[in-house]
């Protein structure tokens, strides 16, 4: 049945409202630069977004559902939004695309994600995916003309295009071996891969378009040139939001419950993901390139909550993505700060940080720390819940090579606050600071710090909705 | 007096957070040191419950227990007993200290220093007192960071290179640290410290838990070969963080075992015990050899620390109630004494601007106080009789000797090549020629100021050490008891390892429960008790 | 008798000592004499301790500073630890007094371009340094407690570092250290040895060591200590210290060094032979053979010697092997005779060090060659070199006479071969003594007097400040020779008595 009920719907009919809003603005000349109010309507977005968050239902013929791990990611992906539009709004390398139009395909993409954080049909969700993915390739390369812009942009839409196809292609096989497409009816089937091997195969191949949003080892290769290429400002999208999209779903099909066959190749990526992506990070100067890097090695983290399985690890892996989000959305957002002229910051450009912007530094240690994953921040917490989960399920040998790669990634994250708080610089260099900008930087810095200490109430809520994806 | 519930620890752990916050507020730099030296002594005031401290039991003692994290069972679990108060209790005398002896020496950006500071203290605190493992865990990485900014920031001329070496091989040593934390948890199902330590793993689980752990603890100790990174870091270092590093960080090393390895893997404990003691060994005389070789003073008292830590850790390793007494005494003596060698290599710096030897030679006609407090320290570290490392090498020696004759003769050995080196410093700075101190004034009040409190716990440990003694008892007899009885796995225990290793999360448990479900899954051994009483043997 | 007596013989040098330090200024040259009252102190108080002992038994006294393991302060005075306290404190009394003046002239020497007040602050430094030493000498010989003993050593060892580094001769720092370092060297060597008695016995107190006896470890405490007593001892080949020691340091301490080196022998005495009796046999014949190479060596090093400061120290190698030659025989008699022989003989090294000084003193001149004929310009000196002489030849009327009597009684009571081999050389290395003795007062005070001391009116005898002390030596020696039992009999009881027992 149809069950459309809109009062479950708000943060999606609010955000496509703004949709709506904003295409009026694209084909009006007048008003097309005009884009001060979305900040106060991506706000609004969270509000909407923690207002509707005990709500649960079913919609669309089963093939929407609201329960609480859609509505804690709809919340992660309208936050993570506002402060996205926050530091977009000034974006100066734009060049003559009207600011609408960017925001209007950045608002499209996010609310494909929270589409996606919904659906649990499998054409649902390849539909939902390709409406964020599409927004994105369009949204890459928007960077005064850039040519790696337009590289990193193409490269990203290629693989991306094969990715989804190889994901659809998998759909077919789990429809040929097990008939239908209703996550809910995957569940109380049968996985194990004596019998249905066409299915598991499937379900590897779909899984694969989503690890190749999350970058993934073998599928990162695109991460480095988009960061890099993209501006600063959608760099900080791309980086994140689209992820935690892919991490919904990908918590969704381990809820299956698929055999262990599916857990071990996982495992192996995951170890390889995070022991590469800190390995290539460490030579790199370039910051985006170098977030790139790391952000491969955080996928592998994440993939081992995933691992896991169980209440435990599906929730540990959920708090990781958010985690995760905020400390990149912290970090971009002391990028975007010291750029202000939009280039690409080099490691020597955040020399002198703790005489020129002393909060920003701070928050910068906060965020690389985090990254890092040192008490008392988020990253630790999170990190402890996977390596807790992960060792529970048996999982040893992965547990050691994540803490041995804490150790490898020290090295280049603390180079970051290194060169912010140790080193000079010849002519100290001024960053003008605002009141939003340093505000919003502290909050993001109190946030990572949050979670870290206080991630009780945040981490029963997702323990109780992955242990109700299991039932 | 103080409401029975005060939050005594809290209180001493959070204080210096909340100064250091406040400290972001103030502008002038004489106003910054001011405060911060008036936090210092704040939180010396706050250590007077702990007067309260009962010297009878070995139960832990000022214990808070909040649920934390409800879904893995964390805690906010804190407690000390007689092993960790004293660890506190040097910790937050030397914070007044270190902030008069940076007075001068510190010249720019005062504010961070401070602040730093004042984490460091946090930071160090915490990790003597917390009974999570979390906790300690977060504690215990926490003080890292400022650490690596007092080396970064205000360190010498290889700072950058020294800050960097620090971190990771803190950092890469404790990450098997945190494996090993989730180990216990789930093979335990719990984080406290208390209940795992009432837990009896099987023997191959403990011993790949206690390897994890002891990498952690001997880099930061640190034990041969772990040690490169400890000349480094000193030699760099502002005289504040040199002090910090060799009075308290140091001991952090060696209060994990005494604190994790030998109560939770007391089996492992046994039987990795030789290969500590060799390592222990190979530090004590490898750490003075090379301290003999050194023009560099604080390089010189930097591998002495190597030497003294391994005096520590043998006295832990050989498990007989004098040497752990020794070694807890002798951790408390080394910071007090180390920490007023380092204090004083930085006040020669402030007027010679060298720590090279050379540089500072013949001083006993110029500045015959500073000398004084040189040659007096100098002697507290050979382990001079009156003097409180007599008492805390003696004890160690007495274990030592208890466990093996052929240690007993390594250790004197050890002794005398730390006289060499420190005979070698004080003759050439107190009678060297050419006398390099004319024009240079003697100790100032500031410096007397800080040199003395120092100087009245040598003479006080070293002259009535029976206080500091009776405080750390009954801990260590509980210590050495349980650990005589759980020395052996069980056969039980050991069928059970798949059992141990394998646990679902204990979704479920209570987060208060005394003893988790899991401990009454393993059965307990019941193996000799020993009486450690010394007796007297007669023929 | 008064309450805490061997306390305050402990704690009153101390005391004056740090008074002196405090008040230096304020004090200035009257430190010298604050320090000798203080002495005259407790040699008082040791005296109506002997008068106690005499007519009753011990003194002892006890105060607990350490439960676990039990360290506490326990002083015990018997017959053996009273005498050995007494003649050291007279000593130390007399040298203090003797260095009244004799430190002035140093410290002209050594520190020359100093203003008034630097002066007074080495002047006064030199007598809170000395002080310390009769706080050792008595501290070891009353402590009942192997820790506390200890660190009597090792507070010997620190100050007479101090004394060398300071008022020594031209490389005085580096022998200082190497002095210190043998010190702590062989102080390290008696931990050893008293950490395996605590881990067998569980005590540190003197009264228990005899539990180990028969045990196989018992061998190797004994060891240990010999090795690190004969570090003290300078026996070959363990001495090569005591010749540079000697060298450098100032003459006035001489008498200490001397004590310092031979109080090992009251200590072995104590805490060796007679607890571990029986596995000391083994010890016997080894040591008495050192004994006697380190005799016959000592005194033919001391027979070459030119200079006036070197023969004293060659000379200690060889004494001090005497008490240790008694010792190994391991009879009563030898060991009573052997510790009485370490009293005469510090005493004679006393006297016969600072009259050597006394000549150094007023002549500035240390070549033996360049000397001569001094007995007519400075009889009283003469006369006490001589006297200082005899008392380390063992010459009647002198108490080393009668102690050496005893002694060789005792070691050929053994009645073996060993015992008379080795007998018949200790007495040859006597003869050895009696001639460098004669050979050096000839030198120095009998033959013709070079023209430039004749003409010189400062060669003369020395200030009553300076001889005094030493006659007063000398006088105590004697007496001790016409009245050995006086010595004997505070030593029998606990000697004797003690083997009786056994």
């Amino acid at each position: 049945m149809l069950n459309f009920t809109p009062s479950l719907i708000i943060p999606e009919l609010y955000m496509a409202l703004l949709l709506v809003a904003l295409f009026v603005q694209t084909v009006t000349d007048s008003i097309k630069d005009r884009t001060d109010w979305l900040a106060y309507a991506a706000l609004g977005g969270v509000v909407v977004a923690a207002l509707s968050m005990s709500q649960s239902g079913m919609m669309f013929y089963d093939s929407y559902q609201i329960d609480g791990l859609s509505q804690f990611f709809k919340l992660v992906i309208a936050l993570g939004l506002a402060i996205c539009v926050l530091n977009a709004l000034r974006n100066t390398t734009l060049g003559k695309t009207p600011r609408a139009d960017y925001f209007f395909f950045m608002f499209m993409s996010a609310f494909g994600l929270m589409l996606l954080s919904s659906t649990v049909e499998l054409f649902t969700i390849y539909i939902s995916l390709e409406l964020a993915s599409y927004s994105l390739y369009i949204l890459l390369p928007l960077r005064n003309e850039n040519p790696r812009a337009v590289e990193g942009a193409i490269k990203y839409a290629l693989f991306g295009a094969v990715a989804t196809a190889i994901g659809l292609f998998g759909v077919s096989y789990i429809i040929a071996g097990q008939h239908t497409t209703y996550i809910h009816e995957l569940a109380t089937m049968n996985w194990s891969f004596a019998e249905q091997p066409m299915a598991l195969i499937g379900l590897g191949l779909f899984a694969l378009a989503f690890l190749y949003k999350l970058a993934l080892f073998p599928f990162h290769f695109w991460a480095p040139d988009v960061y890099q290429g993209a501006s600063n400002e959608t760099a900080a999208f791309a980086a994140t939001l689209p992820k935690v999209g892919a991490i919904v779903v990908l918590v969704r099909l381990m809820g299956l419950d698929p055999g262990v066959e599916v857990k071990i190749v996982l495992a192996v990526f995951a170890t390889l993901s995070m022991t590469l992506g800190n390995i290539l990070a460490l030579r790199q100067t370039d910051l985006k390139r170098l977030l790139a890097y790391s952000s491969v090695a955080h996928a592998g983290f994440v993939v081992m909550g995933l691992v896991a399985g169980g209440a435990y690890g599906l929730a540990a892996a959920s708090y990781y993505a958010l985690v995760y989000v905020v400390m990149n959305l912290t970090i971009f957002w002391v990028i975007t700060r010291l750029a202000d002229d939009g280039r690409d910051i080099q490691l020597h450009d955040l020399k002198g940080m703790h005489h020129s912007t002393p909060l920003l530094a701070f928050v910068l240690a906060v965020a690389a720390f985090g990254l890092v994953g040192l008490p008392p921040t988020g990253g630790f917490t999170g990190k402890l819940f996977l390596l807790n989960a992960a060792w529970g399920e048996g999982f040893y040998l992965l547990v050691i090579i994540a803490a041995i790669n804490t150790a490898i990634a020290i090295f280049y994250y603390l180079n970051m606050v290194r060169h912010a708080y140790t080193m000079d610089q010849a002519t100290p260099s001024v960053v003008p600071s605002t009141v939003i900008g340093a505000s919003v930087a502290l909050a993001l810095a109190l946030g990572v710090l949050y979670l870290g200490l206080m991630p009780q109430g945040l981490f029963d809520l997702l323990l109780q909705a992955s242990g109700a994806l299991l039932l | 007096m103080l409401q029975a519930d005060f939050p005594v620890l809290s209180a001493l752990i959070f204080f210096p957070l909340l100064a250091a916050i406040a400290l972001v507020f103030v502008r002038k730099d004489e106003t910054i040191r001011m405060v911060t030296l008036a936090a210092g002594v704040v939180e010396c005031l706050l250590l007077l419950p702990l007067l309260g401290f009962d010297l009878s039991t070995a139960d832990f003692q000022f214990v808070e227990r909040h649920v934390w994290i409800a879904a893995w069972n964390i805690q906010y679990y804190l407690g000390i007993d007689g092993i960790s108060v004293l660890m506190i209790v040097l910790t937050v005398l030397l914070l007044p200290l270190c902030v008069l002896c940076s007075w001068s020496y510190i010249g720019r950006r005062v504010k961070e220093f401070h602040i730093c500071l004042l984490l460091m203290t946090t930071a160090c605190v915490g990790v003597f007192c917390a009974l999570d493992f979390v906790l300690f865990y977060i504690f215990w990485e926490a003080m890292l960071v400022p650490m690596f900014l007092l080396i970064a920031v205000w360190g010498g001329a290889r700072r950058r290179y020294a800050s960097i070496k620090f971190f990771l091989y803190t950092l890469a040593g404790s990450t098997l640290l945190l494996v090993a934390i989730v180990a216990f948890f789930i093979a335990g199902g719990t984080f406290s410290i208390p209940d795992l330590m009432s837990q009896n793993f099987g023997l191959p689980f403990q011993q790949l838990t206690f390897l994890a752990m002891a990498l952690a603890f001997a880099v930061k100790v640190p034990m041969f070969p772990f040690h490169t990174w400890l000349p480094a870091a000193h030699v760099e270092a502002p005289t504040a963080g040199s002090v910090l590093l060799a009075s308290i960080l140091l001991k952090m090393g060696t209060y994990g075992f005494l604190r994790f390895c030998i109560p939770i893997t007391p089996a492992a404990s046994e039987f990795f015990a030789p290969l500590m003691i060799v390592l222990a060994v190979i530090s004590i005389i490898y750490g003075s050899f090379v301290a003999i070789g050194q023009q560099d003073m604080k390089k010189l008292i930097a591998y002495s620390s190597v030497a003294h830590m391994g005096f520590v850790t043998l006295g832990i390793f050989v498990f007989t109630f004098q040497g752990i007494e020794g070694a807890i005494m002798h951790m408390v003596n080394h910071g007090i004494i180390t920490g007023a060698m380092f204090m004083l290599v930085g006040l020669l710096y402030e007027r010679s601007h060298s720590r090279e030897i050379e540089d500072n030679l013949g001083l006993s006609r110029h500045l015959p106080i500073y000398m004084g407090f040189l040659l007096l320290f100098s002697l507290a570290a050979f382990g001079f009789p009156g003097t409180n490392g007599f008492f805390s090498k003696l004890l160690v020696l007495i274990g030592v000797f208890e466990a093996s004759y052929f240690l007993g003769v390594l250790f004197i050995i050890g002794l005398l090549l730390g006289l060499a080196y420190l005979m070698r410093l004080l003759l050439a700075v107190g009678w060297g020629t050419p006398s390099k101190g004319a024009g240079w004034q003697d100790i100032n009040a500031r410096e007397w100021a800080y040199l003395l409190p120092l100087l009245a716990f040598v003479f006080y440990l070293g002259l009535a050490p029976g206080r500091a003694l009776n405080i750390m008892g009954p801990s260590i007899e509980n210590l050495l008891h349980n650990f005589e009885q759980h020395r052996q796995v069980s056969d039980n225990a050991s069928e059970d390892i798949l059992r141990t290793w394998r646990q679902p999360p204990p979704a479920l448990i209570d987060p208060l429960a005394k003893d988790s479900p899991n401990a009454a899954l393993l059965p307990r051994t019941a193996t000799l008790v020993v009486d450690h009483a010394v007796t007297p043997r007669t023929n | 008798m008064m309450p805490f007596t061997l306390l305050q013989t402990i704690l009153v040098p101390a005391l004056v000592a740090l008074v002196i330090l405090l008040f230096r200024y304020r004090i200035g040259k009257k430190a010298g004499w604050v320090a000798v009252s203080g002495l005259i102190y407790t040699t008082g108080l040791l005296l109506a301790a002997l008068v106690h002992i005499y007519h009753g038994g011990p003194v002892i006294e006890r105060y607990t500073i350490l439960s676990s393991p039990e360290i506490t302060i326990h002083l015990v005075a018997d017959g053996l630890s009273i005498a050995v306290a007494l003649i050291c404190n007279l000593l130390c009394l007399a040298l203090c007094t003797y260095s009244i003046k004799y430190i002035d002239h140093r410290i002209e020497i050594l520190y020359p371009d100093l203003d008034e007040k630097g002066q007074i602050n080495y002047f006064t430094s030199f007598f809170y340094l000395l002080l310390p030493f009769p706080v050792g000498f008595m501290g070891v010989s009353f402590s009942a407690d192997l820790v506390m003993m200890y660190f009597f050593l090792e507070v010997l060892t620190l100050f007479l570092f101090f004394l060398m580094a300071y008022f020594g001769y031209q490389d005085r720092v580096k022998v200082a250290v190497m002095c210190f370092i043998w010190g702590v060297f062989s102080a390290l060597f008696f931990l050893g040895g008293v950490v395996i008695i605590y881990s067998q016995v569980g005590s540190f107190q003197m009264d228990q060591i005899h539990l180990l006896s028969g045990h196989p470890l018992a061998f190797w405490v004994i060891l240990l200590v010999l090795i690190g007593f004969f570090a003290k001892l300078a026996i070959v080949p363990l001495h090569v210290w005591m010749p540079w020691v000697h060298a450098e340091h100032p003459t006035c301490i001489a008498g200490l060094l001397a004590v310092y080196a031979n109080i090992a022998a009251y200590i072995i005495v104590r805490m060796l032979v007679l607890p571990l009796w029986d596995d000391f046999q083994v010890f016997g014949p080894p040591i008495m053979i050192f004994a006697v190479i380190t005799m016959v060596y000592g005194s033919l090093l001391t027979l070459a010697q030119t200079d006036m400061k070197r023969i004293p120290a060659c000379s200690t190698i060889s004494q001090s092997a005497y008490s240790m030659l008694g010792i190994g025989a391991l009879t009563a008699a030898s060991i009573e005779g052997g510790l009485f022989f370490f009293l005469s003989h510090i005493m004679g090294k006393t006297v016969f060090f600072s009259a050597c000084g006394l000549v150094v003193y007023t002549t500035h001149i240390r070549d033996i060659n360049r000397l001569g004929g001094l007995a007519t310009k400075m009889p009283i000196t003469a006369l006490l070199f001589l006297s200082g002489g005899m008392m380390l030849a063992g010459i009647p009327p002198f108490s080393s006479f009668a102690a050496e009597v005893v002694m060789f009684a005792g070691i050929f009571e053994r009645g073996d071969n060993l015992g008379l081999i080795i007998g018949i050389i200790g007495l040859v290395a006597i003869l050895l003594t009696i001639s460098y003795a004669v050979h050096f007062t000839r030198v120095i005070f009998f033959g013709p007097l070079p023209e430039h001391l004749a003409q010189d009116d400062h060669v003369r005898d020395p200030s009553w400040i300076m001889v005094a002390p030493l006659v007063v030596i000398v006088l105590t020696s004697v007496a001790l020779g016409l009245y050995p039992s006086l010595i004997m009999n505070l030593f029998e009881p606990v000697i004797s008595g003690y083997l009786a027992n056994m």
